[in-house]
């Protein structure tokens, strides 16, 4: 079978081994190595459609203005943040200049993605099934997040993926590359929503003649009740099942809950009856539960007996146990196949290139091209080091981790993620401080001086007149999450999505990331 | 010569556990000298199994118990038809009257043979030759490996069997002193260990040398509880197991389970569950001839 782009692959099925040819050059590969990273907001020099309103926009607000919002919001925002958490310093911050899409783009990705989970969902029946052959068995029965609880295991409507939100990079027009699948947990959506409200309570104005799409949340609370075990029930109820108010997640899960109009439950307000039924404990009685929405990697932690209670059909759990597997990093050099094999078609978006370095001769070639490569783990989705970033020490315990533990690692041709600009909040908000050195000034002038400056979506520190301190506007990399829902017995993608920014050459969690929203042009 | 097998590992706990997730390696391994006949595996509480092989070639048995339990038991239990190796029969037709029971007298012939590892050799042993994460290569090693290998002269069999005796010399067997995640580097320093440790050094100073050399673990024959040693590879001939624990050429008395580049790849069993208290681990082998 040949792979698009060029790259030969043999599927060694004994071995469990996909034997790639390294040394084809791909094409996209090629493409993105010499040419440079797509502008979100620039062609040229001139601003793409939405962004020269917003840059009027902005400077109608001002710089004075912009100040004082700034600071209320990130007052607001920190309010809402975790007070008690297991790591010490969650630093996510909500930028308030968003990311437009427009609305060819929104269709395309919309098609891409709906034609991706319907596939996924095929794939998976088939998995449990053991009717699938384009992944090797071994491959996938030696895979952690393999469940064979779940195996001959019939799910509502055979949907295992419920709630659908990748990890984008965004490369050209109409070109997006999956970088993380995210199917275990799609978060973030809370983080959209929170930062939709916040911009259009403080800061609407930011959007004047901006059309955008409008989203409606209320459907999926009515489909997900669709996927129980007992239709026949009067009433039926879903949860979504947080890991406590302690969890960096808390919020997040709270808003998504809150905005689906779904129930939210923390662990303790669960608890399992003697047949296994799934039992919320309310003020007035104790309900059954149908399905349950997992924000949590492992529910048995919170929920002692609720994979029992899933693989005797009591109550759904989404996005189900079994379709974890293809959070396997090892399974991602499969998904195209996987997409183009179940939809029939080419598939529309294309996963990042991805190696396993079980070959010797692979990792060998891949460790002497290190630079162009990010390292990843197979089970953990956070954990990422770019070969651009390291020492040449580095490299050298690096490498001799790779050889010892290949099987743990899969490596990835390094991503070159799309251009955007951040609002420096802090550069900002400072601004309105007299320093000591301007104490010669007196307040009259510095209002005045506030109300000269002007901010520049183009992130050069010329534009920003008479401005010695630096720059108001910061350039980022960013990471486009849209959200994808099983409505009405097809995918929908939500015209609101997230987008994490990074400085670096790699991403980390949401929870270490500049936020802002994704929206999409009408 | 058929052997019956019996493996039965208990895990108690002290509170009720659930989802307790288990990876075994206790299928014998069919190999050419190596027939499987009959096996079966239980478990109490039954759980959910599926079968793969590992990517050295193991049947592995991937194994979970969802409901809730304080006691966990594993019973293996195979019957299989083991034969000496074909280095070794083809050595006895070639020298009338041989005792191959006797691993001296194999050894020693094995000494007349020459055997040469031309350069660039099966790249697939590469991860033969390379550290992994228990058996360090460093210049200890290096060093110690040059040193024998002047000793012994240019042949890789008499090399090797210098490495045998030397790991046996070096180590006193002595249980409690490491565990399953003591590196050789550290075994090479404390001198004390059991059978795994045995395998490690060997491993360890054999990939020194430029041999490749992986870690066995299975059964021996009158031992109570498994055993590991070591196969290394022979161009032209193929893995030939040795035991450094009794510094001999092995015969028909081990049963080989599982291999991998050292026991971290090969455990007998790898778990994990959920609650509270602490679990307790019983194994017991027993190997017994059938003929």
């Amino acid at each position: 079978m040949t792979h698009k782009g060029g790259n030969k692959i043999e599927v060694n099925k004994k071995k469990g081994i996909k034997n790639q040819d390294v040394n084809v050059q791909d094409k996209r590969g090629d493409k993105r190595g010499k040419a440079q990273a797509y502008d979100e907001i620039l062609i040229g020099n001139v601003f793409r459609e939405p962004y020269s309103k917003i840059e009027n926009n902005l400077s109608r607000i001002g710089i004075k203005k912009l100040s004082r919002v700034l600071d209320e919001m990130q007052t607001m925002n920190a309010r809402l943040r975790p007070l008690f958490s297991l790591r010490h310093d969650p630093k996510y911050k909500i930028d308030q200049l968003p990311l437009f899409i427009s609305k060819d783009e929104f269709e395309f990705l919309k098609k891409g993605i709906e034609q991706r989970v319907n596939a996924f969902n095929k794939f998976l029946h088939d998995v449990y099934n053991g009717t699938q052959d384009i992944v090797p068995q071994d491959l996938i029965k030696s895979s952690p997040y393999y469940f064979p609880e779940c195996e001959n295991l019939v799910l509502p409507k055979h949907i295992s993926i419920f709630m659908y939100a990748p990890d984008l990079l965004h490369i050209g027009e109409n070109e997006f590359l999956i970088f993380d699948e995210n199917i275990k947990l799609p978060s973030g959506l809370g983080f959209a929503i929170r930062a939709n409200e916040l911009r259009s309570q403080y800061l609407p104005e930011i959007m004047d003649g901006i059309d955008i799409l409008d989203f409606d949340f209320t459907k999926i609370a009515d489909s997900l009740c669709k996927l129980t075990y007992h239709p026949h029930r009067k009433t039926k109820l879903s949860v979504v099942l947080s890991d406590g108010f302690r969890s960096l997640g808390y919020h997040d899960n709270r808003y998504f809950a809150h905005h689906l109009g779904i129930q939210f439950a923390e662990p303790r307000d669960l608890r399992l009856d003697m047949d296994g039924t799934v039992m919320l404990k309310t003020v007035e009685c104790e309900k059954e539960v149908d399905v349950v929405i997992r924000r949590v990697s492992d529910p048995d932690l919170y929920v002692p007996g609720i994979s029992q209670s899933y693989v005797n059909r009591k109550v759904n759990v989404l996005n189900s146990l079994s379709a974890s597997i293809l959070d396997d990093k090892a399974l991602y050099q499969y998904l195209d196949e996987i997409v183009s094999v179940y939809s029939g078609t080419e598939p529309m978006l294309r996963t990042l290139e991805t190696y396993s370095i079980e070959s010797r001769d692979i990792r060998q070639k891949l460790i002497s091209e290190i630079k162009s490569y990010i390292i990843r783990k197979r089970e953990s989705g956070i954990w990422m080091r770019a070969g651009n970033d390291l020492s040449d020490e580095e490299i050298k315990v690096m490498s001799n981790e790779l050889t010892a533990e290949p099987e743990i690692y899969v490596m990835q041709r390094a991503p070159s993620p799309s251009i955007h600009r951040n609002i420096d909040m802090e550069q900002i908000t400072n601004l309105s401080i007299p320093k000591p050195r301007k104490v010669s000034k007196s307040k009259n002038e510095i209002k005045e001086d506030l109300e000269m400056k002007r901010l520049s979506l183009i992130a050069n520190a010329e534009l920003i007149e008479n401005e010695p301190d630096g720059n108001l506007i910061s350039t980022t990399r960013v990471l486009i999450r849209p959200y994808a829902f099983y409505i009405d017995g097809k995918i929908e993608t939500l015209p609101i999505g997230l987008v994490k920014c990074t400085s670096g050459s790699t991403f980390g969690s949401i929870f270490d990331c500049t936020l802002k929203e994704m929206l999409v042009l009408k | 010569m058929l052997y019956k097998a019996d493996d039965v590992t208990t895990f108690t706990y002290s509170y009720k556990v659930v989802k307790s997730s288990n990876v075994l390696h206790k299928t014998p391994i069919s190999a050419p000298n190596q027939k499987l006949i009959k096996y079966t595996l239980r478990t109490d509480p039954e759980g959910f199994k599926t079968n793969y092989k590992d990517r050295f070639g193991n049947p592995t048995v991937k194994f979970d118990v969802l409901e809730p339990h304080k006691k966990l038991e594993i019973v293996a239990e195979s019957i299989l038809d083991r034969n000496y190796p074909k280095l070794i029969i083809d050595m006895s037709k070639d020298y009338p009257g041989l005792d191959i029971n006797n691993s001296n007298a194999v050894l020693d012939i094995l000494d007349k043979l020459s055997c040469r590892y031309p350069q660039n050799y099966a790249p697939w042993l590469g991860e033969y030759l390379e550290r992994s994460k228990l058996v360090e290569i460093n210049s200890v090693t290096r060093n110690i490996a040059k040193a024998l290998v002047r000793e012994s002269g240019r042949n890789t069999f008499s090399v090797v069997r210098n490495i045998m005796a030397w790991t046996n010399d070096l180590i006193g067997y002595e249980k409690g002193q490491t565990n399953i995640d003591t590196t050789s580097n550290e075994v090479l320093r404390i001198r004390f260990g059991v059978c795994q440790d045995y395998a490690h050094i060997m491993i360890a100073i054999c990939r020194s040398a430029g041999i490749p050399a992986r870690y066995v673990q299975g059964y021996l024959v009158g031992e109570g509880e498994t055993h590991a040693w070591v196969e290394v590879y022979y161009p032209g001939i193929g893995w030939v197991e040795y035991d450094p624990t009794y510094n001999i050429i092995v015969g028909i008395n081990h049963i080989k389970v599982a291999c991998g580049r050292d026991y971290s790849d090969a455990a007998p069993i790898v778990g994990k569950f959920i609650g509270k208290g602490s679990s307790t681990m019983c194994n017991h082998v027993k190997v017994v001839k059938l003929e």
